[in-house]
């Protein structure tokens, strides 16, 4: 049975050296001993061959360790709740400092509705998507931060790479083939 | 007269249907890919810098460890966790549902050359369950506890795991269905749904050329679709 993609309850440098986790632990070694590896010696102090002490060679070592946080838990604090959601296609630049976009329900299914909303809505991240045609999500419900629970609207607008002209071209050629393919097996039909 | 009893029925399974919806609690989506990755790459600047995310949200993240085996970092949206072999991106915000999966296809568009083996998309609903009697019996619903109570006193159920091996939908891959307490709502009682809708590289594929990123793409509302079904049905059958 696969677990590959599953949840890790306990996730890496985080487990508990007590907890009996093998494939854990010998992850979480590994991971320790490259980090150890890479430590920045700060300070190292030799006792001289002057020193009335007994001749052996101290070493004062410290290591600064970067700052790897064991407090990290899966314990959700902040979540967003009983959503109801839409992807919305901006379908007009209104001059009012609003605009107009198409919306499907993305939580139950219907019809397609407009709706209006104000430019401030979007976020400063987000400005330079507001175009027609590009796509957004509406989202509204509740989020909950450190347990006060606020009611919220949210707009976040899609973000995928931009293809190149020879990507768009390569698209269309594989488009264009599996319609070739479509029309053969329509060709290809024996109707009695 | 028959079918005002129908209409009834179909009503009160509408009803306890929307309860589950009201009910849950927390709704945590994760993307785990496996492959063959370079964790240092993957960091909030490189990720606003090909506008992936905001330059704002890139300037707030809550880095916990970059390292060239693991990183590690927070956005108010999301978090990520990347080691050589494997990439975790979850969120708890229903609102970024579909901006976690273009953010997914982003990255590995970038990186094309990226080998990924497979990919699971986690849903893990965690209910609270109001009422003591219907927590104390949902074990017994669930299995024959009667069974146990030869050997052991008073048996409970601590973990319930229900494996598809071989997907319904004929694709490389398996389900898991995985049921257990809850720590992570308000209530002292609650439950946690947790479902692996797990995809495996096909047959006689390298894996360099998208496979991954395209059963991710092509099997996400499915994906919730099915872990809607799952709870639901789950809910209605062993709950109520």
């Amino acid at each position: 049975m696969n677990n590959l993609t599953v949840f890790d309850k306990h996730l890496l440098i985080d487990i508990p050296l007590t907890e009996v986790n093998e494939k854990g632990r010998l992850f979480n070694d590994n991971v320790i001993k490259n980090i150890s590896d890479d430590v920045e010696l700060v300070n190292e102090k030799k006792v001289g061959h002057l020193s009335t002490l007994v001749n052996i060679d101290e070493y004062e070592k410290s290591f600064i360790i970067p700052e790897a946080s064991r407090e990290f838990s899966i314990v959700t604090k902040n979540y967003f709740y009983n959503a109801q959601r839409w992807i919305g296609h901006i379908t007009k630049i209104n001059s009012d400092g609003t605009f107009t976009a198409k919306l499907e329900d993305l939580t139950s299914s219907g019809t397609d509705e407009y709706a209006e909303f104000d430019n401030r809505e979007v976020s400063e991240d987000d400005i330079e998507y507001l175009n027609i045609g590009n796509v957004f999500y509406w989202s509204v419900g509740y989020d909950v931060r450190n347990g006060q629970v606020f009611k919220e609207s949210v707009l976040k607008f899609q973000r995928l790479p931009k293809l190149t002209n020879e990507e768009v071209a390569n698209k269309i050629k594989n488009v264009d083939s599996a319609v070739d393919s479509v029309q053969d097996l329509i060709d290809n039909i024996v109707w009695d | 007269m028959q079918n005002s009893f129908y209409y009834s029925l179909l009503l009160h399974w509408v009803i306890l249907i929307s309860m589950l919806k009201d009910i849950l609690q927390i709704y945590t989506v994760g993307i785990v890919l496996t492959g063959d990755f370079n964790p240092a790459i993957i960091q909030p600047f490189w990720l606003s810098q090909k506008k992936l995310i905001g330059e704002q949200e890139a300037s707030g993240a809550n880095v916990k460890l970059i390292h060239k085996d693991l990183v590690r970092f927070e956005i108010d949206w999301f978090y990520l966790e990347v080691t050589k072999s494997r990439l975790e991106l979850r969120t708890s915000k229903m609102p970024y549902f579909e901006p976690l999966k273009d953010l997914i296809i982003g990255i590995f568009e970038l990186l094309k050359e990226t080998p990924l083996t497979a990919v699971g998309i986690n849903h893990i609903m965690h209910i609270p369950i109001r009422e003591e009697q219907q927590y104390d019996k949902l074990g017994n619903n669930i299995v024959a506890l009667s069974t146990f109570s030869k050997f052991m006193r008073d048996p409970k159920v601590l973990e319930l795991q229900i494996v598809e091996q071989n997907r319904k939908d004929g694709l490389a891959g398996s389900l898991t269905v995985n049921i257990a307490p809850s720590n992570q709502t308000s209530s002292k009682r609650a439950i946690a749904i947790n479902i692996n809708d797990h995809y495996n590289l096909p047959n006689e594929s390298h894996g360099r050329s998208g496979e991954i990123i395209n059963l991710l793409s092509k099997n996400w509302s499915n994906s919730f679709e099915r872990a809607k079904e799952i709870s639901e049905s789950f809910w209605s059958n062993f709950v109520l």
